[in-house]
């Protein structure tokens, strides 16, 4: 047999395998299935908002917030330096340079916890890193952090930390969110150009 | 000699090969689902406790906080559990539509993207909230705000 043969045949039977795959074009989990449930038991993968509001007092960039509500709602309000990835949206090609990333972490939220969850478990299930939720979503925030008052006679040292750094947020939050939405819009444009140079990209 | 022993070799490394994809094609613990489907159904497959007579259909809940006392008749299967195979098997051969209930939302999101792409058909989320995923609040917007100059 000649050596045209036997490269015909390996041909040949790496065609027949092909055609008999079946043709699949759509975006799969790439992780197991025990993987993914293990990940989704992790409590790790939550971070409170009293977290979120300390990394947006220290204008922390090691995080991205990801709002997965509508246009409207996030234009209405959102928490500072968060980008808007609708979760209808979610598989958009536009956001996966956002998503599947490893260089910062990507914090979901929602108004409350149910949309975050399905965008992170599909986030993760394709393999994507860096995912976390923000417990109890813009819900939590407004009661925790908006709402929040000392009411009370002392004050401990630890409380009094917590409270500045609630205080603190919630003037960030007032002051974005007070803002025409065509200033809103400059500066959340603004932001996005400024995360895109800080990546090494163009606009 | 020398080409019947080369073409033993391409033909068992085809062979190999196909064995490969067979296993993969139907092995029944790996994720197939195009993902993008269960982004589009999932809006339609939220029901609340309120609406649960409304609904059309003969089901099953499923309580993933292992609780079997909230909901008569409930399957208790913590979340923890839900891929061991005697639980794979009942939820995939229900004859019924399944209701995934937990007290924590994210337990039964988590959940219903797991099942929804393993295959299994006619899941639905069971919130104790009419719509869970609504502000409960309203901002108000501080009027004195203005942009610092620089």
């Amino acid at each position: 047999m000649t050596p045209r043969l036997n490269i015909a045949i390996l041909l040949l039977g790496l065609g027949t395998i092909l055609a008999f795959l079946p043709y699949n074009p759509s975006k799969t989990f790439r992780l197991q299935p025990d993987e993914l449930l293990a990940m989704s038991l992790n409590d790790e993968s939550y971070l409170s908002v009293d977290q979120v509001a300390r990394f947006i007092n220290n204008e922390d960039t090691s995080i991205q917030l990801i709002d997965l509500r509508t246009d409207a709602e996030f234009m209405e309000c959102n928490i500072p330096g968060s980008i808007n990835i609708p979760f209808n949206d979610l598989l958009n090609p536009d956001w996966e340079g956002y998503l599947n990333q490893k260089k910062v972490k990507n914090i979901f939220y929602s108004n409350d916890d149910q949309n975050a969850s399905l965008a992170w478990t599909i986030v993760s299930g394709l393999g994507y890193e860096n995912n976390f939720m923000m417990r109890g979503g813009m819900n939590e925030w407004f009661r925790t952090v908006m709402l929040s008052k000392f009411e009370g006679e002392h004050i401990s040292a630890r409380e009094n930390v917590l409270f500045e750094n609630r205080l603190k947020a919630r003037r960030t939050f007032t002051q974005i969110n007070s803002l025409p939405d065509s200033l809103k819009r400059q500066y959340l444009e603004a932001k996005r150009l400024e995360e895109s140079q800080l990546d090494g990209g163009c606009e | 000699m020398g080409n019947l022993k080369v073409s033993t070799a391409i033909i068992a490394a085809l062979t190999l090969l196909l064995i490969m994809v067979l296993l993969r094609s139907f092995n029944e613990n790996l994720f197939t689902r195009n993902v993008e489907d269960a982004i589009s159904v999932v809006k339609n497959k939220t029901i609340s406790i309120q609406h649960l007579a409304d609904f059309q259909h003969p089901y099953q809940v499923v309580n993933l906080d292992g609780d079997s006392t909230k909901f008569k008749n409930a399957w208790p299967i913590p979340l923890k559990d839900i891929l061991l195979p005697e639980n794979r098997k009942k939820l995939n051969t229900a004859e019924n539509d399944l209701l995934l209930y937990s007290e924590n939302p994210a337990t039964s999101a988590k959940a219903w993207v797991i099942l929804n792409q393993l295959g299994i058909e006619r899941i639905f989320i069971l919130s104790d909230d009419t719509n869970p995923e609504v502000l409960k609040y309203k901002f108000q917007p501080d009027t004195m705000i203005r942009l610092e100059s620089n």
